[in-house]
């Protein structure tokens, strides 16, 4: 489980900074969601049986530390994780812009599913302004993601050289 | 790529899990096990980077505060002979304040128990708006208690731990407060919108409500005390059946400058329901 240590520690990592530092480079609002570009990223780099099994504990983790009902980032990244690796297996999106693009789009099902449980408990409304947020912060995790991949292969890349991947 | 059945019976079980976890209908909002053990290592790392990231951002502001401090000395100063004119009149009416609220036999707002909380750590998604605070159920605070800054409400805690706290703010669509709007005495239901205001429900189609209306707590709720101050009226329209009136309130306090809240500590039940019960005790 070498692997699901890197996650954690990755994990932890990115609850701390998306939860305190981000908010210093853009609104809380429109800010990106690494959580879920690491959420991507395990889907490219990692067996399915572990890779799932993180993607399930990260969606629990968001969970705990952002104001969704318990569960719902576990299945929505589960999901994302699984659209991830069917992605791959059609098209190939391991290149810069084919990251970006997944990124772009598991940023909008997110989204989607957040607005969508916010419709069934009967607390949202919408308006031209919640699809222009959703499309917004999309981009700004695309863009994010430019910039992560790169971070996480590397911090991989040495983690794997210390401590052998198996 | 899932290949095998084995690769299919794990998706079905985890989204499974995740919807059980999800529809289990009996939720504590206290923090289970392992959401206390996040929190135990998660707390510290959120609590020395907010540090750090105060320590930035202080020096960031001091070096731009220092460009416009000569025109601010200026400005200042004229707020401050204002505010001397203000302050005499103010404490004109909090003296006949507070007489009247001994004739009336109310509790003054400040008698209710309250602790200060830092802020160490907003929302992880950004989809929500909450933020975390450094006070847990170790210091009394408990889930449905009402948060709020000088300028005016925040939101109410929905999560805690032992030593961290969740707060659900008033711009998020998650949350109602029964209020009052101050000049016309109208109630109505204030919930959060995805556009950071809020917006001001089910008031009454007589009411001669109108921008620039100060809206306060009803204190109706159970949950917030009454008159605490919500936000300013900006629009009012009438609601998409007819039946209503609705209008947009912009709230007094900005949440993205907040560094320290107050969390009120009494029961979350009958706030100003019973005036008089404590001293009956």
């Amino acid at each position: 489980m070498r692997e699901g240590f890197f996650f954690l520690v990755v994990a932890f990592l990115v609850l701390a900074l998306q939860t305190t530092w981000m908010g210093f480079l853009m609104p809380v609002a429109y800010k990106p969601d690494v959580f879920l570009i690491l959420v991507i990223w395990t889907s490219l780099r990692m067996p399915f049986m572990i890779g799932i099994g993180l993607a399930f504990a990260g969606g629990i983790f968001v969970d705990i530390f952002s104001g969704a009902p318990a569960g719902l980032f576990a299945i929505v990244y589960c999901l994302i994780f699984v659209m991830g690796c069917y992605l791959d297996g059609l098209f190939r999106i391991d290149t810069r812009l084919g990251r970006a693009m997944t990124v772009l789009m598991a940023t909008l099902v997110s989204g989607a599913a957040v607005l969508l449980w916010s419709v069934v408990v009967g607390s949202a409304e919408y308006s031209g302004y919640v699809l222009s947020w959703a499309l917004a912060k999309s981009v700004m995790t695309a863009m994010a993601s430019l910039l992560v991949f790169p971070v996480l292969d590397r911090a991989w890349g040495v983690y794997t050289t210390l401590i052998g991947t198996r | 790529m899932p290949r095998s059945v084995k690769d299919i019976a794990i998706i079905i079980l985890l989204i499974g899990g995740g919807l059980l976890i999800l529809f289990w209908p009996t939720k504590s909002q206290e923090g289970g096990p392992v959401a206390r053990a996040i929190y135990t290592v998660v707390g510290p790392l959120q609590q020395a980077s907010t540090a750090a990231y105060r320590q930035v951002t202080g020096v960031w502001n001091g070096y731009v505060n220092l460009i416009h401090v000569r025109q601010e000395n200026e400005r200042l100063r004229e707020e401050v002979k204002g505010l001397k004119r203000e302050r005499g009149a103010l404490l004109n009416a909090e003296m006949e304040n507070r007489r009247l609220k001994k004739l009336l036999n109310l509790k003054a707002r400040n008698e209710f128990p309250f602790l200060v909380a830092q802020v160490i750590a907003e929302d992880a998604v950004g989809w929500y708006r909450t933020f975390f605070i450094n006070r847990g159920s170790e210091d009394g605070v408990l889930p449905e208690m009402p948060v709020t800054v000088a300028e005016g409400v925040v939101g109410r805690i929905v999560k805690n731990a032992p030593e961290v706290s969740q707060v659900l703010l008033i711009t998020d669509p998650n949350l109602s407060i029964d209020c009052r709007i101050t000049r016309t005495r109208d109630r109505g239901v204030l919930t959060g919108s995805l556009d950071g205001a809020c917006v001001l429900r089910y008031i009454n189609l007589e009411s001669g409500v109108g921008a620039g209306d100060e809206v306060v707590t009803s204190g109706l709720d159970g949950m917030f005390p009454r008159g605490l101050p919500v936000g300013k009226i900006a629009s009012v329209g009438k609601s998409s059946q007819g039946l209503f009136l609705e209008a947009r309130v912009t709230p007094h306090v900005n949440f993205s400058g907040i560094e320290e809240v107050l969390v009120i500590l009494a029961n979350t039940a009958g706030f100003d329901l019973k005036p008089g019960l404590d001293e009956k005790r």
